[in-house]
């Protein structure tokens, strides 16, 4: 059935976007400033797993925790080496977002001299499996399942453990957190690594769905801003809806583009079609105000 | 003496917010902090706290030299403290913030894999502590309600008790009872009294009154200067004090 198809296009199309879509609005959370440069930690992480897997014949498994450590890592550098030093001048979150986009250029161009700017793919088997009447391949199962997998894994540590909850508290207010005893600095490096990592790991994902280029994440960042928007600036469970709301725009919105003719070319539009109504309708996105993970 | 503070400076441009302040604060004691805005009264409490780091001057606490260390860390040495204008978690409940506020949990992830089984007791001993304190704040009933629910009076007493949750030795108050009915303002010190066999309390504050009557001592600041120090009694009797107020 197309229906059928459609659907599970667009669950993979939302799990590839949550990650992402959650990891910057972690970092927006608790840093309060659009970081650019997550487009080139998506495809900096897609690029780790692809040593891990080609280059080093192992499992894209392996590429993806490698990615996810990797990636995490390179957060911590950028913050270590950039942003932290505007924070400690008291730079504004303009100099910072105009920073990260400086970051993500530095980053775009390194992979490209690296890799080169053709696509280039995983070495994965590519099985196939047949659901009412839809195919999904394996690699799909598995994004759709780690997806869900970390979301719980993010939730259970955000409203469980002390790291999740200093998290937050950083972000609510990083004065009364410090007061409280909570070492921000320390909080921030888990902010960064866990952003990052995410960020990663998405990469991994649009990689194994795709291809690997030097933009890839910068083809998807724009969907996970909108992603983040819509869910209401910095909230997590308003993120994860609205990566899926974005998945079935996108896929039933190209559907109904190619039954009207109108050219495919659109996609990339639906999600900031879908983000200026919600803006106008909704300013404060899905979950924006009342949330509080 | 718990608390020492020695000839601190600080100054913000061209402006010299503390010009030399030198405080000693006894063990187990309620001292109060008044002067006019201005005077560096906030100044003093964040350098103390650790929020501003102090251009010359030392700051002792319990024997050890806590001058320039980040908040936290004064924190963690049981030197808490609340703020003038109320600061909450909004985003958490009466208990999350109480929780996130105690210092029995280590803040890395580790624990949560690799010792569950102490960590269950200790939140379970922290859930316990909370609810006690909030008990004794008289706000236990709102617990599971969002900070940001509770009233005016209820929020400075949550910051009350957050500052409570880490078993602190001191605890800086700043303006604990402004814009708090009497009823309430006086409950309030009633508890911070309460709580003094335990621990020793600096606190700022405008409504001179109520310091007069649980204070021990009182610093009275003005230009960034102690101007005068003693009993409730001494300072009411004080020129200088009066020329402060009265006269600017």
């Amino acid at each position: 059935m197309f229906l059928t198809q459609l659907v599970i296009n667009s669950v993979v199309t939302g799990s590839i976007y949550v990650l992402i879509a959650i990891g910057l609005t972690i970092v927006y959370r608790v840093l309060k400033f659009a970081n650019f440069s997550h487009a080139e930690l998506i495809t900096f992480g897609a690029y780790m797993a692809y040593i891990v897997n080609v280059s080093l014949g192992m499992d894209l498994f392996y590429g993806a925790l490698a990615a996810f450590l990797l990636t995490g890592a390179l957060g911590i550098a950028t913050d270590r080496l950039v942003f932290k030093k505007l924070r400690k001048n008291g730079s504004n979150v303009i100099s910072m977002m105009i920073a990260s986009i400086g970051i993500g250029l530095v980053l775009r161009q390194s992979i490209q001299e690296k890799w080169g700017p053709n696509q280039v793919w995983y070495d994965i088997e590519t099985r196939t499996f047949e659901i009412f009447g839809g195919s999904i391949t394996e690699m799909q199962v598995y994004i759709i399942l780690i997806s869900i997998a970390l979301i719980l894994i993010l939730h259970f540590m955000f409203t469980r453990t002390k790291l999740g909850k200093a998290m937050r508290g950083v972000s609510d207010n990083p004065q009364l957190a410090m007061a409280s005893g909570i070492d921000t600095e320390k909080i921030l490096l888990w902010v960064w690594f866990i952003g990052g990592g995410l960020a990663g790991i998405g990469g991994v994902f649009r990689g194994a769905d795709t291809r690997l280029v030097p933009l890839l994440g910068w083809e998807i960042i724009l969907s996970a801003f909108a992603v983040v928007i819509l869910g209401g600036i910095g909230s997590f469970y308003g993120a994860i809806i609205a990566a899926y709301i974005l998945g079935f725009a996108e896929n039933f919105g190209v559907s109904i583009l190619s039954d009207l003719s109108i050219s495919t070319g659109y996609r990339p539009a639906i999600a900031f079609m879908i983000l200026i109504i919600v803006l106008i309708v909704r300013p404060s996105g899905i979950m924006g105000k009342k949330e509080a993970a | 003496m718990i608390l020492e503070v020695n000839d601190i400076e600080k100054s913000f441009g061209g402006i010299k917010a503390l010009d030399g302040v030198s405080v000693s604060i006894e063990n187990n004691t309620i001292s109060g902090l008044i002067g006019p805005n201005g005077s560096g009264k906030t100044t003093l409490l964040n350098t103390v706290s650790g929020f501003l780091a102090p251009d010359k001057g030392t700051v002792y606490f319990g024997g050890k030299d806590i001058t320039s260390l980040p908040p936290f860390q004064v924190s963690r040495l049981g030197m808490t403290r609340t703020f003038q204008i109320t600061r909450l978690f909004r985003g958490m409940t009466v208990l999350e913030s109480m929780l996130l506020a105690s210092k029995t949990q280590d803040d890395g992830l580790f624990p949560v894999f690799f010792n569950r089984k102490k960590l269950m007791e200790t939140e379970r001993r922290d859930v316990q502590k909370a609810v006690e304190i909030l008990d004794f704040l008289e706000i236990e009933h709102m617990k599971h309600e969002y900070a940001v629910a509770l009233s005016g009076g209820q929020q400075k007493l949550l910051s009350l008790g957050m500052a409570l949750m880490a078993d602190p030795r001191m605890v800086l108050l700043d303006e604990p009872v402004a814009g708090v009915n009497p009823t309430l303002a006086n409950k309030i010190f009633e508890k911070v009294m309460l709580e003094k066999e335990k621990r020793t309390f600096l606190v700022v504050e405008h409504n001179i009154d109520i310091l007069m009557n649980f204070c021990d001592i009182i610093y009275v600041m003005n230009k960034g200067r102690i101007v005068a120090s003693g009993t409730p009694d001494e300072v009411q009797r004080n020129e200088t004090v009066i020329d402060v107020y009265l006269g600017g």
